[in-house]
This record gives C-alpha cells, structure tokens and sequence, in this order.
C-alpha cells in the first residue's frame, strides 16, 4: 500500500492522496467554481486568497501547500 | 440506617482469562474488581454485620435505574435480604418532612422493573465495553507486541462517530465569498439601520451594482405590519436544560452543572436533578416552597409578589417523567456557606421556578417595508410590552429589544450610507459540552444520568484534543478502524435499539433475559466479523498509534487545569524533554513533569497505583519500564530513585577512579 504524501496515512495508488486530503481536494476543486462566479478569478490567485480566510479547513489548507510545493502536480 | 457508596457490587466474568468473547457475569463486591475501590469492603462489612438481627428491610436509594439497582444489590448480596419482602421509600427531595412522610407511606415492594433495566443496562454495557476493548486491544498486541489499551464502548462508538464527522466536516470545509448590502437611513432625523431583503449576493459585481443604485436615494415607506407575540414562560427544568441553561449562563460543562446540582440536593435545597420532567404536579406544595424562599433575604421580594399574584399554579413544560417531578427549590435554608458556583446554579434554579408563576410576556414585532424601484429594505423593531415572567427570570433573560420611530406608510428615508461587506461561508460550529450533550439527547443515546460522563470519556481517553472536541490522531486511528471494519458499533440506530429494548422492560414489555440474549447474539456475530480480520483491524490501529505518538506525544489530560493536555515537550533552549500542559501558550496552566533525557517514551493510558498521575514507558536500549511522570516526588517510586542515585554514583565514581588512573 502506498501513502498519502502529506499525512502518510495509506492510500490506494502511489502519490495519491489519502481519503481525507481527497476528500479536501476535491471540496478545494468544487469551490472554485463559487469563486469563479463570485470573482471572476483565475486558479493560482484562488488558492492565495482562500488560503488566506479564517474557518478555511486544515486538511484544505495542507493540501494548497502541497500543491504549491508541488507546483500544481495534482492539476 | 445505612448508606451506600454508590455501587457497592460490580460485574465480573465468571471465565478467567483477558481474552473475548466473554459473556458470563456475576456480581462480585467492588473492591474486588476495581482496586480503587477499597472504601466499599468496611461498608459491605458493615452492612453484612448489622443485617443479622434485621425483620425488615427499607431501601431508601434514589428512586431512578440506578439508586434502585443499587438497593437491590445490596439487599440480596450484602444484607442476604429477601428482596421480595423489602419496602421501598419515595422521595424526590431530602427535606425532613418529605423524608418523614416517605417513611410513613412507604411503597409496599421494589420497583423490579427498574431494577430489570438497570441490571440489563449494565450487563449489555459491560459486555460491549468489555469485549469490544479487549478486541481492539489484542488486534493491537498480536499486530506489534505492544500492549496499549483503546477501549470503545456501546454509547462511546456512536458518540466517537459524531465527534469524527463534525471533525471532518471542518476540516475539509472551503469558505466561499458572498456580499451583503449594509444601509443606514435617516426619517425625522432617526438614524436607521435598514436590511436589504436579500440577504447574501453571490456576485461581487452585482453588489456593486446595488450599491451605485442606492447610493444618495430616497426610499419610501410602502407597507408596515405589526405582530403581538405572547411569550409563556420557560418550561420548569430537567436536567438537560438545566445542563444547557447553566452551560450559556456560567460556561459550566454539563458534569459540572450535574455534579453541583447533586450536592443541591444532598443540602436538601433541590429536588432530584437526575429527572427528564417538566412539570410540578399539584402534589408539591409551592406555596410552602414560596413561604420558604421569601426568608431568604435575597428571594424575598419576589417570592412576596409571587405569593401576592393570586393563583399559585405553575406553568407546565411537555415532558414528563414517572419518578421525578421537574428540578425545583424546596425552599429549605442552607446549613452551611454555598460556595460561588453552587450558589450560581441555585439562584438559576429559584429563578426559573419563580418564571413559572408569571404571566405571559407580549413582544411587538413590527416590520416596515422600504421601498426603491424594485429594491427592498426591511426596517425591524421589537419592544416588550409586558414583561410578564421575565420579571422574575432575570438576568437570565436577554431581551432584544429594537426599538423604531413612528412610521406610517409613504415617510421618505434618506438612504445616507450604503455599501457592499465582504464576507464569507463558516465551517460547521465544532461541538462543546453541552451542544455535544444536546446531540446525544436527541439521537436517543446513553440516559440522563451517563451522557455527562460519556462526553467526558470521549475528551479523557485521548480520543480529542484539549477542550473543543477536536480528533486526536488516536481518535481518527480508531474510528477509521471503526468504521473500515466493525461499522455497526458507530452507528447510533444500533446503539439506540438496545435503548429502547431497555425502556421496554421498564414498561414491562419485554423482559431482561429477552433482551439479554438479543445482545449476546448481536455481540458474538460481531466479534466472530472481528476475528477474522483480527490482523488487518490491528496492523490500521497501529499504524495509527505510530503517527498518533509521533505527531502530538500526548500523555494526557492535564491533572492541574483539567482542561489542557500533557504533552512530551523539548525545551527549544537546552533540547530537554520535559513533560508540559498544552495550555501553556494560551498563559493558563504552568504544569510540567521531568522527564528521563535518555531512550525512547511512550504514553501509557493508565494512571499511577501510588499517586494516580500518568503513567509512561521508557524504552532505553535492551531495557524498558514504567513510571509515572510524577516519578522524582511520587511516593511508590523513591526506591527506584534512590537505586538510581546510587548507580550514578558509580558511574560517576568509577569515571573519576578512571580519571585518577590516567
Ligand atoms: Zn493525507
């Protein structure tokens, strides 16, 4: 089994996410589109500014890390 | 007379050996199974001593599940009692005249089913909190050797469930922008504080638009509805709302408000607190209650109006409850001082029974409509008419009030300022105490009397950190372990069947033994699931324990402020271990412990047999031990420390000899 790169909790396929940061991402990726319609805004300046807003979750918050680290290896 | 300690006898398997399934119990004297519990062995001594010469026998426990198992027990295996001739008192205050009249009118046997359901209670729990932990425990010890204890339960796996998902839920949460129009106006030269009808705008430049719209207009007032609202007092307390009441008032968790209510009623100044009742029957004389609370210098002008107000009849909540009445004063003078928090919780009691006798409040809700072209503004006012009641509940009231100037229907008001706020959605509210409580109440799970410790059992077993009911590492091992292979001890409806099978043999529908066998069954099918995946169930739990020690090195619950967490900790400055409370930087609790600088540490999850701190193991090299963290002043280890002296000594002393050679 492999693990999840930013918790190292298991996962099912190498370098893939564990349920938890998936289930973040995927939250991250279905809230764009709000953010999209509210503001008109592209991806990387997104991530900055969510990142940047109280009651963001933690998993959310080190999975944008980890894309940013990453450089956007989960796009 | 006689008195328990609480339960003086417990269950405990009748086949030797730390393994499951095991399904067969006895009672057995307390001492015997919990070695803290030496103070039951005098008083069962002096129980059995006394029965002797006895022709009959009077329980006078609690009249709830508990107190009357607690009664039986006792008769049948402390006094040898025949429990079908023994009488029962009733009683839902300690005061000296209803004490007297229980005695004079005493029931003429037990309340059997009662005692059926509690002892089924504590059969299905021990054999789920028993079998469950031994479970969980072995996956862990046949998986890596080691022996640490992670105990689950009937009422704890659903309650764990709860915290899990509200966890998740926050951590996974994205907060995504909205805008909201805020407007002042001016009428008559009143400032306003207008509402735009829609509350929330999705688009930045829609907002924007409205704003440019309204900018420096003048609306008009184009409806006005005015609503009375008769408001009946609150409803008399049960211990929930009790619990609930004292949480938003004091900040006490529920525990607390329980364990302070029980003292209340042990002084005699309270009813029974453990009650789901919301009424006060026309049995319990309020009047004498009234004639009580007006000596009290700082009830007596109120409890005086009451009395002068004409009908004594209190108002009634919905819930009902066949032995206790709902919690009230009794009007009884305290013998002795009550200290700060006591006195809190009383003055809230007597509060809310004076509420009961007043009148209905009546609220004006008016709402104007402003209008320009299409856009609408709400303008609110809310003013009480007539306190009615809360008279008598304050300061427990909050009121609200909002007060307008008079309006009528087309008055111009200026729209002096009017902008666009930024704003954006929030997570979930994470659970406390009492909202945690509230939950438990409304799924149906645990009883009146166990929730306030199943939600203390969730924080002092590791399983969350600190006080906000955030998931510990641990806590997230055991549900996903949980969840990913014995599901059904996380779900509420399975947790809440066996409840209500246990209601039933309250009300005679079903019997224990019924009920019983049901429950092993459900049991053995679930731990034979469990065996068989015994190693994988082990290998997910361990694999949690490693990161759970890794990450946050949590010893435990704070000893000192009770609300931290011991934490193993190295000083940033001189790179030694120490042990410290997880409040530290918030400047609440100073609490440390030192720690051996050499090998490696692990918590354990038990406490100290000398001093009940916690204990931790160390492994150094080939050898490994245990101790407290309180080891350097711990009473049962000064041996080990002197031993420990003397081998520095050596050591030193054989170092220098060397050096003295050279
Ligand atoms: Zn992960």
């Amino acid at each position: 089994m492999s693990e999840c790169p930013i918790c190292s909790r298991p996962s099912h396929e190498n370098d893939s996410l564990c349920q938890y940061h998936q289930h973040a991402h995927k939250n991250l990726r279905e809230a764009y589109e709000v953010w999209i319609h509210a503001l008109d805004i592209d991806w990387t300046s997104y991530l900055d500014h969510v990142y940047a807003v109280d009651g963001l979750g933690s998993w959310v918050r080190e999975v944008i890390e980890h894309i940013k680290s990453e450089d956007g290896s989960l796009e | 007379m006689v008195y328990a300690l609480g339960h003086l006898f417990e269950l405990r398997q009748t086949e030797k050996g730390w393994k499951y399934p095991r399904l067969s119990t006895e009672w057995v004297p307390r001492y015997e199974v919990d070695k803290k519990a030496t103070a039951t062995k005098p008083i069962i001594r002096v129980i059995k001593s006394i029965s002797k010469d006895i022709d009959h026998f009077v329980v006078a426990t609690d009249l709830d599940i508990e107190g009357s198992l607690i009664g039986y027990l006792t008769l049948l295996y402390a006094c040898g009692a025949e429990v079908k001739e023994a009488k029962r008192m009733i009683f839902s205050t300690l005061t000296k005249a209803e004490l007297n009249a229980a005695y004079d009118n005493l029931a003429s046997g037990l309340d059997f089913p009662m005692i059926e359901a509690g002892q089924a209670r504590h059969e299905v729990d021990w054999l789920y909190g028993i079998n469950l932990t031994r479970a969980l425990t072995l996956a862990i010890k046949t998986a890596s050797g080691w022996f640490k204890i992670v105990s689950t339960g009937r009422v704890q796996g659903p309650t764990l469930a709860l915290v899990a998902d509200r966890d998740q839920a926050i951590n996974v949460f994205v907060p995504t922008p909205y805008w909201v129009i805020l407007a002042t106006g001016s009428h008559n030269s009143h400032e306003l504080e207008l509402e735009y009808s829609k509350k929330r705008i999705a688009v930045k430049t829609q907002a924007l638009d409205i704003v440019q719209d309204l900018k420096g207009k003048t609306a008009i007032v184009d409806d006005l509805r005015s609503k009375k609202n008769f408001q009946t007092p609150p409803a008399p307390f049960n211990l929930s709302a009790l619990q609930s009441e004292s949480y938003r008032h004091f900040g006490f968790k529920p525990s607390r408000t329980l364990a302070i209510a029980q003292k209340l009623y042990l002084e005699a100044l309270i009813s029974y607190p453990r009650t789901g009742s919301q009424k006060i029957p026309p049995s319990i004389n309020v009047r004498e209650i009234l004639n009580g609370l007006a000596s009290y210098r700082k009830y007596s002008s109120l409890a005086k109006q009451v009395l002068a107000g004409g009908s004594l009849t209190p108002f009634q909540g919905k819930k009902d409850d066949a032995a206790h009445p709902a919690i009230h004063p009794t009007g009884t003078k305290a013998s002795k001082r009550l200290t700060p928090s006591e006195s809190k919780i009383y003055d809230l009691i007597v509060r809310r029974f004076f509420a009961l006798f007043g009148k209905n409040s009546i609220k004006e809700s008016i709402r104007a409509d402003v209008k320009y072209n299409e856009h609408l503004f709400y303008l609110r006012g809310l003013k009480v008419l007539k306190r009615g009641w809360m008279d008598y509940y304050d300061p427990y009231v909050t009121l609200n009030e909002r007060l307008l100037p008079p309006l009528s229907k087309g008055d111009v008001i200026e729209l002096e300022a009017v902008n666009e706020d930024g704003r954006f959605t929030s997570p979930p509210p994470r659970f406390n105490p009492s909202s945690l409580l509230k939950i438990l109440e409304k799924e149906g799970l645990g009883t009146k009397a166990t929730r306030a410790s199943i939600v203390d059992s969730v924080r002092s077993r590791g399983y969350t950190l600190g006080n906000r009911f955030e998931l510990s590492t641990l806590g997230y091992a055991l549900h996903e372990t949980l969840r990913q292979y014995v599901a059904k001890i996380l779900s509420a409806d399975f947790t809440r069947q066996l409840e209500e099978e246990m209601q039933g043999i309250l009300e005679g529908r079903l019997d224990r033994d019924q009920v019983l066998t049901h429950a092993k069954e459900d049991l053995l099918e679930l731990l034979k699931h469990f065996q068989t995946q015994e190693e994988d169930i082990g290998q997910t739990l361990v694999s949690g324990l490693q990161r759970y020690w890794k990450e946050k090195e949590e010893v435990g619950l704070c000893p000192k402020c009770g609300v931290g967490n011991l934490l193993i900790i190295r000083s940033p400055k001189t790179g030694k271990r120490f042990v410290g409370c997880s409040e530290y930087k918030e400047g609440g609790c100073d609490q440390t412990f030192p720690l051996p600088q050499r090998g490696t540490i692990a918590p354990l999850d038990k406490q100290c047999p000398y001093c009940g701190h916690h204990m931790i193991k160390v492994i150094s090299g080939r050898r490994a031990w245990e101790t407290c963290v309180n080891w350097t002043k711990c009473p049962g280890r000064q041996e080990d420390l002197k031993a420990l002296e003397k081998k520095r000594e050596k050591a030193s002393q054989a170092r220098q000899e060397g050096s003295s050679d050279e």
